[in-house]
């Protein structure tokens, strides 16, 4: 696509800035402040304590989930804890909670009562 | 310039050797940095760590290769990480309230004015600067490296790690970017204007 001649003067002239930008000083005291940086990298412990915390942290986490699975995996099922959920039918579930002996009835006594002045 | 930095001093990590390194190329450093992050607090900043970078890695300075180029390009890996960063948190910025609440969102300056550009050509740089952050990393470096802190093609590819033929060929492709996001910029400039 052709550009009008004045454009095309504007892009090079702006290509041009490129060469015309001047070199500028580094702020006051830069060199004390980075040797300040440089000394305090100098001075710091190779690993921090929080880093090694969090290490140990995952290792523990690690450990435990692996002697987990690994007593899961070995252990045979009957040797295994029982489950608290003991419920084995339905109606073991209906005796243990009581489901059966429930009724709405407790709710129409209220409301009559209510009703009453 | 002055050369006379003793390598082995500063593998030997002595204070005096790494004072007289930042002394001799934290004004080049600083320059590069603030052409490629275009502000000059970050600027400073990052010529900072890229001399901390050069402290802590100074023994996998290689014996014979030039320790500005080495250091030039500590320099612009330490500017493209921080751009980086900087435009993956202003994405997830969105986001931060909800994790942590102290933390301002940072901005990126759209409007930067190098200290060193002469006021009648101020208008032309801002539209430079604005098209050399649309290239590829690669090609922007290049450019900067080559136009604005004036090295040659066999520095430039010691720097960024690549042929002299390919120093060539980035060059190339910058300068045919910049052209055209340059020609859009003004065509349309212009078509506002009437």
């Amino acid at each position: 696509m052709a550009t009008p001649p004045d454009i095309d003067k504007q892009v090079e002239d702006t290509l041009g800035v490129a060469k015309q930008i001047g070199s500028v000083n580094v702020p006051d005291g830069f060199t004390e402040r980075t040797m300040q940086r440089i000394n305090a990298v100098k001075n710091e412990p190779l690993i921090s304590v929080s880093a090694l915390l969090k290490v140990a942290v995952v290792l523990v986490m690690v450990c435990v989930n692996i002697y987990t699975m690994r007593y899961l995996l070995n252990t045979p099922a009957e040797q295994q804890p029982a489950s608290a959920v003991t419920s084995a039918t339905m109606d073991d579930l209906v005796n243990d909670y009581q489901v059966a002996d429930m009724s709405n009835e407790w709710l129409n006594n209220k409301a009559v009562q209510n009703e009453q002045p | 310039m002055p050369t006379e930095i003793d390598i082995s001093l500063l593998k030997a990590k002595d204070e005096q050797a790494f004072r007289l390194l930042v002394n001799t190329y934290s004004k080049d450093i600083y320059n590069l940095c603030l052409n490629i992050v275009h502000n000059p607090e970050d600027g400073e900043d990052l010529a900072q760590e890229a001399f901390i970078e050069a402290f802590n890695s100074i023994d996998s300075f290689r014996e014979g290769a030039h320790i500005k180029t080495w250091l030039f390009r500590i320099a612009i890996n330490k500017c493209y990480d921080h751009i980086k960063y900087t435009k993956r948190k202003k994405r997830f910025a969105i986001l931060q309230p909800l994790f942590n609440r102290d933390e301002e969102p940072i901005e990126i300056p759209s409007n930067f004015q190098h200290p060193g550009i002469v006021l009648e050509n101020k208008e032309h740089a801002a539209a430079l600067y604005a098209a050399l952050e649309t290239l590829p990393e690669n090609q922007q470096s290049a450019f900067v490296l080559y136009e604005m802190q004036g090295m040659d093609y066999k520095q430039i590819a010691e720097t960024i790690g690549v042929s002299l033929s390919s120093v060539e060929a980035l060059l190339f492709r910058a300068r045919k970017g910049l052209r055209e996001k340059l020609q859009k910029y003004y065509t349309h400039n212009a078509s506002f204007k009437k």
